[in-house]
């Protein structure tokens, strides 16, 4: 099958969509598929180093939206290099991401004539700006034949902002990637290791809770240390932090899967203390397959995740007392490697080898409706 | 004789000092007046903004992303005004403009693509664009000279600002977007851009 994938964000940029267009592509592409990505290209970007299969929709280009900044392509040019590329590839099936973000996603959407598939994965709500711009939005998106939603509150965001249904693919992991590091877990006592994922300087990401909720565990456990993995200001955040805490802090910066998954694997807690805005929770599910027992904020997305505390331990979303608390009864509950084990199975559903199936079956079913659609078409002539 | 000459010193200077007092009164007032014109100038042409960007956005000629995010951040300028997020809002809107219309290719390919209708909306928000900019020069311009003048002593001490209100600033990002700008400062012609 011809696919053609597209990414409104930058590639090169790390985050939810992007992640999981280059995932998709990979799988689709060793299932056998015939697949071309378009997606922004940042400035100065080395083409080069972009998988092959990635065509540039042009320069992206930062524009406040929605309430932050989104890096997208838009503009004449983008609009052409996506009408080529539309005619170029001779698609069987277009499958589109966020094409509620205003960039080469909706513009592609409006463009092809090829069935479309579209994947919703942020949880919006619908803003005032975004009932304006509804004129705009609703041919295009009347144009999608299947519409997935990562999540249940993904969901939730489609059928208030078009109507309808949906139907629910999770996003992807290769959980065998941090399954596999599992053996070099190792316990070191006392001094028990906390891991923190994301881009710190993310307001949303709860850092900040997490750091007030640190001198607590550090009363009970004085050897332990905080492993914060992401890209941020290092020196900005370090700044904020005093005395034994910031002792107790280390910044790793941005870590590739398999440096990840090595720093999952060693983690005697991982928290997330997201305070909302996630509408998926991949974090959750990467420390899971690694093994790593797993604290999180009690947002409905993460709530989802953990199944309501059967894999996971969950706090009083922004309480840093109660974060406090959770972290030391995870670290001192006999429980907590069996519900980390069961997390670790549970997990397996969000495998790429079987994200993929059910995404191709989404495929299978837009194609040969249309396939139906243009037999039907033709008849009477 | 001593005693009448000091007396009418004393008037004399009493007199002097009402005619400066109200000269300075009046002085305050009449920049009280021109700043509250100002900014009056500044919302209508913040409105004219809005409303220019609100029409481009639904020429044909632009694509359906660019005309997403102008809608959007003119929709956010347009409700919050009046509210503590509109220099936010304000800022957010000039920083979509450019980067919808920041680039002189980009905005040549795109008139290229119009029809005469649609070429006169966007010369019409190049216009309102530098609009927006002078008004906003001139309204803090007087903002800072209303402020220099109340902090005065005198001004101050003897209230002769009497209730006008302290001057607000408005500060924004009111940087126009330059390529715009650039296409629409040629003579209009109903030929296609180069």
């Amino acid at each position: 099958m011809r696919i053609g994938l597209v990414c409104p964000y930058s590639l090169d940029v790390a985050g939810g969509v992007q992640n999981h267009v280059r995932d998709l592509a990979e799988t689709l592409v060793a299932a056998g598929h015939g697949v071309s990505v378009l997606a922004p290209v940042s400035e100065g970007d080395d083409v080069a180093e972009l998988p092959p299969y990635v065509v540039s929709a042009g320069r992206a280009v930062s524009v406040p939206y929605n309430g932050s900044v989104a890096r997208v392509a838009f503009g004449p040019v983008a609009a052409a290099r996506t009408r080529r590329w539309l005619r170029a590839g001779g698609f069987d099936v277009v499958h589109v991401h966020e094409p509620m973000a205003p960039s080469v996603a909706l513009i592609a959407l409006a463009a092809s004539n090829a069935p479309v598939v579209a994947t919703f994965h942020t949880a919006t709500e619908r803003s005032r700006a975004m009932a304006a711009a509804a004129g705009i939005l609703r041919p295009a998106l009347d144009k999608i034949v299947g519409r997935i939603a990562v999540s249940q509150l993904a969901l939730q965001t489609v059928v208030q902002h078009l109507g309808g249904s949906a139907v629910i693919v999770p996003n992807g992991l290769f959980v065998e990637r941090f399954a596999a590091q599992r053996a070099a877990r190792f316990d070191d006592g006392g001094t028990p290791t906390i891991v923190f994922l994301g881009r710190f300087d993310e307001p949303r990401k709860g850092l900040p809770v997490l750091l007030a909720a640190l001198g607590g565990v550090l009363a009970e456990y004085p050897g332990a240390r905080l492993v914060v993995a992401g890209q941020g200001d290092v020196d900005a955040a370090a700044g904020r932090l005093s005395g034994p805490t910031r002792a107790a802090v280390s910044f790793v910066g941005a870590l590739d899967d398999h440096a990840r998954a090595r720093l999952l694997a060693d983690a005697d807690v991982f928290v997330a203390p997201n305070l909302g805005g996630e509408s998926f929770g991949i974090v959750l599910i990467e420390a899971m397959a690694a093994g790593a027992p797993v604290v999180a904020s009690d947002i409905p997305a993460f709530t989802a995740v953990c199944e309501h505390g059967r894999l996971a331990a969950q706090f009083t979303n922004g309480d840093a007392d109660d974060l406090t608390r959770a972290v030391l009864e995870t670290l001192a509950d006999p429980e907590t490697p069996a519900r980390a084990d069961a997390a670790t199975t549970a997990v397996w559903r969000y495998d790429w080898s079987t994200v993929t199936r059910q995404v191709t079956a989404v495929y299978d079913a837009v194609t040969a409706g249309s396939a139906l659609d243009s037999l039907l078409a033709d008849g009477p002539r | 004789m001593n005693w009448l000459a000091v007396l009418l010193l004393v008037v004399l200077l009493l007199g002097l000092a009402t005619v400066v007092l109200s000269w300075t009164a009046g002085r305050h007032d009449r920049l009280h007046i021109r700043l509250a014109t100002a900014r009056a100038s500044l919302h209508l042409q913040l409105s004219d903004r809005i409303a220019t960007t609100m029409r481009v956005a639904s020429s044909p000629a632009l694509d359906p992303a660019s005309a997403l995010v102008l809608l959007a951040a003119a929709e956010e300028a347009r409700s919050g005004n009046g509210t503590a997020r509109h220099e936010e809002a304000e800022s957010a809107l000039s920083q979509t403009l450019r980067a919808v219309f920041g680039d002189l290719e980009e905005v040549r390919l795109l008139c290229a693509e119009s029809d005469e209708p649609d070429r006169s909306a966007l010369r019409d928000l190049a216009g309102t664009c530098e609009r927006v900019r002078f008004a906003a020069h001139f309204h803090d311009q007087l903002c800072t000279r209303t402020v220099a003048m109340r902090r005065r002593l005198l001004v101050a001490r003897l209230h002769l600002a009497g209730h006008a209100p302290w001057p607000t600033r408005f500060v924004f990002d009111d940087e126009p977007p330059q390529g715009l700008l650039t296409v629409a400062s040629r003579p209009p012609s109903g030929a296609p851009e180069p």
